[in-house]
């Protein structure tokens, strides 16, 4: 069992350090968490330093009795929550995604045994959470109290309990909710969740940097009255806040009384998380869950096929077969909506905020607003459109050199692509550009301008994504953002910056019909020139990206 | 029909395929065998499209794989080593959806795609998504595709493993009944077996080299044995024996 826990130590380090790019990323990652952890420590202790006078009585306000305590408890729960999100992504791979199982299981191992090593690895995977949020903010807070000396060490073990806690749960409750869904469905789900929660933090620090930037003590303790989730007593945040309060005022019998009752919640829901998974092992294994069922209903399908016979057109022919299953396997999983969900949301963030944030469309020039609207659409269409044609191609997986089989070109695939992603996206798409534009003030006419604006660039956009996607593509890749090397991704920027200034180009000579005397025929040339970019892109997307296919050999390894 | 000519593939250093000089005329069943790693899935991706030739060249049908690729894998079909499927889809979408790309007319389709299904017994599952099925059921799927539009060349990587005897029995019955009606039949195996009930003609390559091709009997006439199988041929031409000496290593336990 040591041997094997050894051997995964090594085989987990090898990875970081296999080759001279993986050791410059790792050195990388690790100055970032480094520079991340100073970050939090500081936050932190300027926080606790900040309120220190208010707690302590030196300045006349209203305190809630417990608010250092509120505040403390307030921050645990938001780090044991994302150590319970990250766990339970981290414990369903490995428990049903993991190769090493099968063999795990058929080895001369208890499955207790092979138990302790999967919660030893989901441990080992949460390390770093722990060591770059969690110790950082604890230590913080001493500081910020002028805690004695004494008190780091006790941050450490608390910092351990922070690691125990949230992975056993996360196995609890991994073995709960596999038990209810569907493995695969599970995946898509925890897919969707954990990009919902980062789209939630996303705009949380981007728009909550500038609403607490002017905040002073007082108003972060009188925030404690309405923390109301950080109060309850059973909460093991709580527990975890009273123990470090307790090490920081040097009370021991309060430490340890804390500390005690978290590790053994912490212990009892290891054994209970190991009693399901155990159970599970031995009578549905979970590592053979994938193939649960999943009926798709046959009236409905039935429906639909009668409904195509009786079409009066009837769209059948390989782009057509390639446009259907391309929007059937986007339709179908939720992890690829959720990546250009993410992007979408951080666009809208990025260019509505900063409009509200100095009051709203008021301060934009009325002449200015249309313009700043079609900015806003492109980069909504660029941020909804661009993952999910990038990872066109790699989304065929292994089963390319099937589909590279068939009597089918590289442009035929890639239109057929290309179709497949802009028609799920289009009516989303719209809506949301055009919400956008009513949020920046948007009115009349020039609502239908973004909304034709958003129809002629998104194709173009599309295709361009689609053939930077050919570029590098990884068919191997189970991560939906790891489809496309670094370099396509970078490259697909670029191409981006450039179909955008192309675009602005046209845009221009249409705003500048209103200030010449050639109004008609400069508006019309620039109207000219958009639609001649628009498709220009969708045709250059289409025949570089098609050459490439042709160029590459088609076997997946 | 299939032919090669000096069939080449080399990845860097190493040559996978090497000269090789092959023809399989139509109405045949052609038992392509080799060790692991020998170059049978090399020789099969070149001959599909999906690898191109370092030298030589294929042709399907009469047409050149790699210089007029549309028309030869119209009338290809192809089952992969791996039944890699779009797990999205379900059994008859995908079905369907292969037809759609070799233009398979819609009255045609519907028919196929219906009396595919039953003959694999995969009508039951047919409207799950690919994901569910287990792997026999996912090569039943990836053989039935390659029938969908019925090729006249049919190439297939160890299309027996993973189906279960019933499957396996029609797949070779079907083997059977399409080279009678004139298609030709490209089939890797590791099965002697199989290769020896089914198949017209062997041809056995090793390190990328055919060293061996002929009907069964006339390869059994190049042993050193009499009455030897197809099994203690391939056996001796690939230098295999040497298992002996493992075996009886096992048994006298000497091995570490």
């Amino acid at each position: 069992m040591r041997q094997l826990l050894l051997w995964k130590a090594r085989i987990a380090c090898w990875n970081y350090l296999r080759s001279p790019q993986a050791r410059v990323g790792t050195a990388v990652l690790v100055l970032m968490a480094g520079a991340l952890a100073v970050m939090v420590f500081g936050a932190c202790r300027f926080l606790f330093k900040a309120v220190q006078p208010v707690l302590t009585g030196a300045t006349p306000v209203p305190v809630a009795p417990e608010g250092e305590l509120v505040l403390l408890s307030a921050l645990y729960d938001i780090g044991l929550l994302i150590l319970l999100v990250s766990g339970f992504a981290a414990a369903f791979f490995a428990l049903h995604a993991s190769s090493d199982l099968p063999l795990l299981l058929a080895a001369p191992f208890t499955v207790r045994q092979i138990f302790a090593l999967k919660f030893c690895e989901l441990a080992a995977s949460q390390l770093p959470v722990v060591l770059v949020v969690v110790l950082p903010a604890a230590c913080g807070y001493g500081a910020g109290v002028g805690a004695r000396w004494s008190f780091y060490p006790a941050a450490l073990l608390l910092s351990l309990l922070f690691l125990f806690l949230p992975t056993a749960l996360a196995v609890l409750a991994e073995a709960l909710v596999v038990r209810v869904i569907p493995p695969y469905r599970v995946r898509e789900l925890g897919a969707a969740l954990g990009t919902l929660l980062g789209i939630v933090m996303y705009a949380f620090f981007y728009l909550g940097s500038s609403y607490f930037a002017s905040w002073g003590p007082q108003e972060v303790i009188s925030l404690t009255d309405r923390l109301s989730f950080a109060k309850p007593k059973v909460s093991p945040a709580h527990w975890l806040a009273q123990a470090t309060v307790a090490a920081s005022r040097g009370s021991l019998s309060d430490f340890l009384f804390w500390g005690g009752l978290t590790a053994v919640v912490s212990f009892f829901a290891l054994v209970l998380s190991f009693l399901l998974v155990q159970e599970a092992f031995y009578t549905h294994w979970v590592g053979a869950a994938e193939t649960h069922l999943r009926l798709r209903r046959r009236p409905l399908s039935a429906v639909l096929v009668a409904n195509r016979r009786k079409s009066l057109l009837s769209l059948r022919g390989p782009l057509w077969a390639l446009a259907g299953k391309e929007m059937r396997m986007i339709c179908r999983d939720l992890r690829e909506w959720m990546e250009a969900m993410y992007m979408l949301v951080m666009m809208v963030v990025v260019t509505i905020a900063p409009a509200l944030r100095r009051g709203g469309s008021t301060l934009l020039p009325p002449e200015l607003l249309l313009y700043v609207c079609l900015g806003v659409a492109g980069a909504i269409s660029w941020a909804l459109v661009g993952p999910l044609a990038l990872g066109c191609v790699a989304r065929e997986g292994r089963s390319w050199s099937f589909l590279r089989s068939t009597p089918i070109t590289g442009e035929q695939i890639l239109k057929g692509k290309i179709m497949g992603v802009v028609a799920p996206v289009l009516a989303p798409l719209l809506a949301v550009t055009l919400a956008a534009s009513l949020l920046l003030g948007l009115r009349d006419f020039r609502l239908i301008v973004v909304a034709s604006f958003v129809l002629l660039v998104t194709p173009g956009l599309a295709a361009l994504g689609a053939w930077c996607g050919t570029l590098s593509p990884d068919f191997n890749a189970q991560n939906v953002r790891q489809r496309v090397g670094g370099a396509a991704y970078l490259f697909f920027w670029v191409v981006s910056l450039l179909y955008a200034a192309s675009l602005a180009v046209g845009v221009f000579f249409v705003a500048a019909g209103a200030w010449t005397g050639w109004r008609v025929l400069v508006r019309a040339l620039g109207l000219l020139w958009l639609v001649i970019i628009g498709v220009l892109a969708f045709v250059v997307g289409v025949v570089l990206g098609g050459r490439e296919i042709e160029r590459r050999e088609a076997c997946v390894r | 029909m299939i032919k090669t000519e000096r069939l080449t593939k080399r990845f860097g250093r190493f040559t996978a395929v090497d000269g090789l000089d092959l023809e399989v005329v139509p109405g045949e069943i052609f038992g392509f065998l080799g060790p692991n790693g020998a170059g049978k899935t090399t020789t099969i991706r070149m001959l599909t499209g999906l690898l191109r030739p370092t030298a030589g060249c294929a042709f399907i049908g009469g047409y050149d794989i790699h210089a007029e690729p549309l028309r030869a894998k119209a009338i290809l079909g192809y089952v992969p080593d791996e039944p890699f499927l779009y797990e999205k889809l379900t059994g008859r979408e995908f079905l369907s959806f292969m037809a759609d790309l070799y233009r398979v007319d819609e009255k045609r389709r519907i028919d196929r795609v219906a009396e595919l299904l039953h003959l694999f017994g995969l009508e039951e599952r047919a409207d799950e998504l690919v994901q569910s099925y287990s792997r026999g059921m996912r090569q039943k799927l990836a053989v039935a595709a390659a029938l969908v539009h019925d090729p006249s060349v049919l190439i297939l990587d160890e299309p027996l493993t993973g189906l279960d005897p019933r499957s396996a029995r029609i797949l070779k019955d079907t083997l059977r009944m399409l080279a009678g009606r004139g298609v030709t039949v490209f089939m890797s195996t590791h099965i002697m077996e199989i290769a020896e009930r089914i198949c017209n003609r062997v041809g056995i390559i090793d390190r990328g080299r055919l060293i061996a091709c002929g009907t069964i009997d006339e390869l059994k006439g190049l042993s050193q044995k009499d009455m030897a199988s197809l099994e203690d041929l391939f056996l001796q031409l690939t230098g295999g024996t040497a298992y002996a000496e493992v075996v009886r290593s096992l048994e006298e336990g000497d091995l570490p």
